[in-house]
């Protein structure tokens, strides 16, 4: 049995704020989705691609409008408690906190919002507060937080109900560097404990980093699901050169280089684009050779993946 | 049993949250100096019209009205902070938890219970002090349930208007002012609800306040409990109505959420 | 007085004001009421003029505060304050506008006592006007004033709270400063309102103003006394601001 298991799930929201002037966006358009117990499953899209929309579903706080989809076997529609007692959910950002109150207290709280008798609930409090490194913290105002120790406390209060499944909605939103890498260590954590991970992001080098599998979502519609290795590739195809002070010559002979589809230059600053990785390390090559110092590779964003790899231009396919 | 000992357990956190921020909206100085300052002027404000008038049972009479108007105000405060929970973008929260969320708000705005009752007992015993209104400590300690049962009961009142308004949240400030100044018109705190048309007065009526300002003065003037017992069951009855229909629309909140997506992840 | 229309939107924009204005009837029921049932006929004209200058009060204490709060949240009152255009002018533009919509309060009561109680007869009406006029002007001082104090202070929305009744019973709103005790009357003295109400409700009452023009003088006098210091606060707030980069919270 999978842990997650969508089909044909289609979501349609009316927006417009009259009634009668009240307009269909389609969001989820026959989805089917599997997620196998224990994997970290990436959903990977840009903005507005369905992601929330999918797991606002599976966390029981929307209905779709067509198609089912269970949790750990249970109907998200007609068995909610079930789904909502095995469901760990957290959002990236600063939103869905209580800034006046303490962790303590906010633990505390939710433990008994998945009625869990008060002596589980302050050991378990306790726990997660020491596991997420908030111990100093524990009793102070989430208001004086920093955005990682916020991001840290969702994660404590997505766990309090030892859920089997998490969702962790676009988790690394907003976070410094170094956060976010202390966060892939955590989902790691996750994983080796047995549980399913789902998570939401339009960072592919996070996705790459951390699932074992990834589906990628565009406009309401799975493209695909993929392996980390493959997505991997396609931001090191994709990857394009910048330099500065280009000489005119140099630019003729990396035209030349295999693999470089297109070349914009503008008075000795340039932008290589390429098809392959060998072509990058030849470019790069001919560039540090030819004496140019000022110059960086660029991976490609997840528009240009698509736009390559499923031939879809957001902004002329709507 | 179990859903019971569950439910109450929320409650009970609830409650015990809703206090801990009541001690970060206020500092005691904030509230001693800020807040019980400016109730006592507005008693005062209003009993003041009673000697302009030069009328001693008036004096008494607005000074009973305004203070229990306090203990109702303040419990009315619950239709803002039900709406603080939109802001802290808990919503989704609440309805993905296995429990319903009415345990949760109905404990989470308590703290106005505490704010209420103290704000509203010192400015019984401080303005019938400075206006020599006799209304002695004994008085004062039979009138303190009361004031504490029309807090609860405006309550109910406060946290299914609460629950209408989570979906237009930025109309909270307008719809919990028009209402205390409606129920500041036909309660009885400035003039007897007699003053006004019978169909107003049959208005007046789904106000908790209402029935408890009259026990309230029913216990200043020295009456029996059969006198006013009846008046303490109504306020009880038309409380616990409206703490019903604030249960219900919260759950039918979640529900249409649900339907519409109205409840926004981050929201 | 800089961009009216910008200061506009911000006062559509905020239901606050909008509050005032509708809570204003509501208060000239609780008040009429009170009066009519009392057998005080001859009281109504106070119960009139009672919550227009509430309204006054409310709106222009909350604009005074609204635009330092917001520009405090967006993280620009320091570059508010640092910029080329003076924030008195800005601030008293916008306190200016605020102060004006809300004397529509004073015909809502009038209405409302018409509607449903006695028609007030304004009695002097050119007394009356010119007491409208001059306490618009020193409520817009008086604000300028207080917005100096919220530049300096974190708990804007707390002091606002705080600063209606006791204003309103020292101003003596409804009740006549006579009415309060002597040794605090010299207190209520030196607020505006205590002499423009005493003056408005004179202008509703048969017989002669007494001492018109120098209850007029002093109730200019007070707004132009609370806008001068605004104004020099305010300055003095600019200047630190340029020099220093920041406010001084206290």
């Amino acid at each position: 049995m999978d842990a997650v298991e969508v089909r044909d799930l289609t979501r349609i929201y009316l927006t417009g704020k009259r009634r009668r002037s009240k307009e269909e966006v389609l969001a989820l358009d026959s989805v089917g989705l599997g997620v196998e117990t224990g994997e970290v499953h990436g959903l990977l899209g840009p903005n507005g691609a369905g992601k929330t929309t999918l797991v606002k579903i599976l966390s029981t706080a929307l209905l779709p409008t067509a198609g089912s989809a269970s949790v750990m076997g249970h109907d998200v529609v007609d068995e909610t408690e079930e789904v909502r007692k095995r469901i760990g959910i957290v959002f990236g950002g600063e939103r869905g906190l209580y800034h006046r109150l303490t962790p303590r207290r906010i633990l505390r709280y939710w433990a008994a919002l998945y009625k869990l008798p008060d002596e589980i609930g302050i050991t378990r409090s306790d726990e997660l507060i020491e596991r997420v490194g908030l111990s100093q913290w524990a009793d102070r105002r989430v208001e004086t937080f920093s955005r990682g120790m916020k991001q840290r406390l969702h994660l404590a209060r997505g766990l309090i109900a030892d859920p089997p499944v998490l969702f962790l909605d676009e988790p690394t939103t907003g976070m410094d560097p170094v956060s976010a890498h202390d966060f892939r260590d955590l989902v790691a954590d996750l994983k080796a404990e047995g549980r399913t991970v789902l998570l939401t992001t339009h960072d592919m080098a996070e996705a790459e980093a951390v699932c074992d599998r990834i589906t990628l979502i565009d406009q309401g519609t799975i493209l695909g699901t993929k392996t980390p290795k493959t997505v991997a590739e396609w931001m090191g195809t994709l990857e394009r050169v910048e330099a500065e002070d280009v000489p005119a010559e140099l630019i003729t002979r990396i035209r030349a280089v295999d693999g470089v589809t297109h070349i914009e230059a503008d008075e000795g600053s340039v932008v290589v684009q390429t098809n392959h990785p060998q072509a990058v390390k030849d470019a790069l090559k001919l560039l540090v050779d030819g004496g140019v110092t000022s110059l960086k590779t660029v991976r490609p964003s997840l528009e240009e993946v698509y736009l390559h790899v499923f031939g879809r231009d957001r902004g002329m396919s709507v | 049993m179990t859903a019971i000992t569950d439910s109450l357990r929320i409650l009970r956190h609830a409650t015990a949250f809703s206090i801990e921020e009541l001690g970060a909206i206020y500092s005691w100085h904030s509230w001693a100096f800020g807040w019980v300052l400016r109730v006592i002027a507005q008693i005062i404000f209003y009993t003041l019209i009673g000697v302009l008038v030069q009328d001693p049972e008036l004096v008494q009479f607005l000074l009973i009205g305004n203070v229990t108007l306090i203990a109702a105000g303040t419990a009315m405060f619950a239709v803002s902070s039900t709406q603080w929970e939109r802001y802290a973008g808990t919503l989704p929260l609440l309805v993905a938890a296995p429990s319903r969320m009415m345990w949760v708000f109905l404990g989470r705005s308590v703290h106005w219970f505490i704010d209420g009752l103290a704000t509203s007992t010192i400015g019984l015993l401080v303005v019938s002090a400075i206006f020599d209104v006799p209304i002695s400590l004994g008085e004062a300690m039979l009138v303190m349930p009361l004031l504490l049962l029309v807090i609860v009961t405006t309550y109910g009142l406060a946290t299914f208007i609460g629950a209408i308004v989570l979906r237009f949240p930025d109309t909270r400030n307008l719809v919990l002012n028009l209402t205390t100044g409606v129920v500041a018109i036909v309660a009885g705190a400035n003039v007897p609800v007699e003053f006004f048309a019978p169909p107003i007065q049959w208005f007046a009526q789904i106000f908790p306040v209402t029935h408890g300002i009259q026990a309230i003065r029913e216990t200043i003037d020295g009456a029996g409990w059969a006198e006013i017992g009846p008046d303490v069951a109504a306020c009880a009855v038309v409380g616990l109505i409206w703490i019903t229909l604030a249960a219900v629309s919260f759950e039918r909140f979640a529900e249409s959420g649900r339907k519409d997506g109205s409840i926004e992840f981050g929201d | 007085m800089v961009g009216w229309r910008r200061q506009w939107d911000l006062v559509l924009n905020t239901p606050g004001y909008w509050t005032s204005i509708l809570m204003n009837p509501l208060f000239a029921v609780v008040f009429l009421a009170i009066m009519s049932n009392a057998g005080r006929d001859d009281l109504l004209a106070f119960a009139v003029l009672a919550p227009p200058f509430m309204t006054m009060w409310a709106m222009s204490l909350l604009i005074s505060g609204e635009a330092v709060v917001r520009d405090r949240e967006f993280g620009v009152l320091e570059a508010t304050l640092a910029a080329p255009t003076p924030y008195g002018s800005v601030t008293l533009g916008r306190i200016g506008l605020v102060t004006t919509i809300s004397m529509i309060g004073f015909v809502e009561s009038w209405l409302v006592a018409l509607i449903f109680f006695d028609p007030i007869p304004i009695v002097h009406p050119l007394a009356f006007a010119a007491g409208v006029v001059a306490s618009a002007f020193a409520m817009t001082g008086t604000a300028l004033g207080m917005s100096a104090l919220f530049v300096r202070s974190t708990q804007v929305r707390r002091f606002q709270n705080a600063m209606s009744y006791p204003f309103y019973v020292l101003g003596g709103v409804i009740v006549p400063i006579e009415f309060l005790p002597e040794w605090i009357q010299p207190l209520s003295k030196v607020i505006f309102l205590s002499w423009s109400t005493d003056l408005l409700r004179d202008s509703l009452a048969v017989g002669p103003v007494e001492g018109f023009w120098f209850r007029l003088a002093m109730v200019v006098f007070l707004g132009a006394a609370a806008l001068a210091v605004g104004w020099w606060a305010v300055g003095k707030m600019e200047d630190r601001v340029r020099r220093t980069g920041e406010v001084a919270f206290t």
